[in-house]
């Protein structure tokens, strides 16, 4: 992947918890070719600690990761 | 040191032959990308694609703490990136309570068992500012 050439997933583009899934159209994509799952958190200025009533910025975490693909005949 | 002279014949406590069999060799994340074969990939925990994921913070996002307040912002940062540059190992930490702790740098949560960002101002591990916290997981079709 070079720059200026990540693909914004919105399905995962969210904060509430729990299992995320998205369906990705990779058009054509050469077998044993690499593909990058890009993960970015901003640096926020809001309190860390979850535990104020202030909008309080936690962290986020990443666990049960599934790759599947299917080839659109054709 | 020389090597005691026996006979070979497997008979009366001498040294015969070794014999190899029934090898089994399984596909593994050694080279930390993720193959994705036709039948997809099995549900991964992080601890399995561990190796897969690259902290990338230090690469290209410049600015400190409230450099980027909107999603504008956060997707402009990312597209300064190359996916080939994650090179970096994620960090490590066991912290859960009160709440896993900020850092600079991506890292993997030994106590959860997750890949976890806590993005802070002041890295305790390396010495700079960022705006965010950026790490990649590569995966092979």
């Amino acid at each position: 992947m070079i720059a200026a050439s990540w693909t914004l997933i919105p399905e995962f583009s969210v904060d509430t918890p729990g299992t995320l899934t998205a369906t990705l159209n990779l058009g054509s994509w050469p077998s044993g070719s690499l593909l990058y799952i890009l993960w970015a958190d901003d640096n926020s200025s809001s309190p860390r600690d979850n535990t104020s009533g202030a909008i309080t910025e936690g962290g986020y975490t990443i666990d049960n990761v599934l790759f599947s693909f299917s080839a659109i005949a054709g | 040191m020389t090597t005691p002279a026996r006979i070979r014949n497997n008979t009366n406590n001498e040294e015969g032959g070794y014999l190899i069999d029934n090898v089994t060799f399984k596909a593994g994340v050694i080279s930390g990308v993720i193959p994705v074969g036709p039948a997809g990939s099995a549900r991964l925990a992080s601890a399995v694609i561990r190796t897969s994921w690259k902290d990338g913070t230090r690469l290209s996002n410049t600015g400190g703490m409230g450099t980027i307040f909107d999603t504008t912002g956060l997707d402009a940062a990312v597209q300064t990136n190359v996916g080939a540059a994650f090179t970096q190992q994620v960090g490590s930490s066991a912290t859960f309570t009160p709440s896993i702790s900020p850092n600079a740098i991506a890292r993997w949560n030994s106590t959860l068992g997750v890949i976890e960002t806590v993005p802070t101002g002041v890295a305790t591990s390396r010495s700079w500012p960022n705006c965010a916290t950026i790490a990649a997981s590569t995966i092979r079709l």
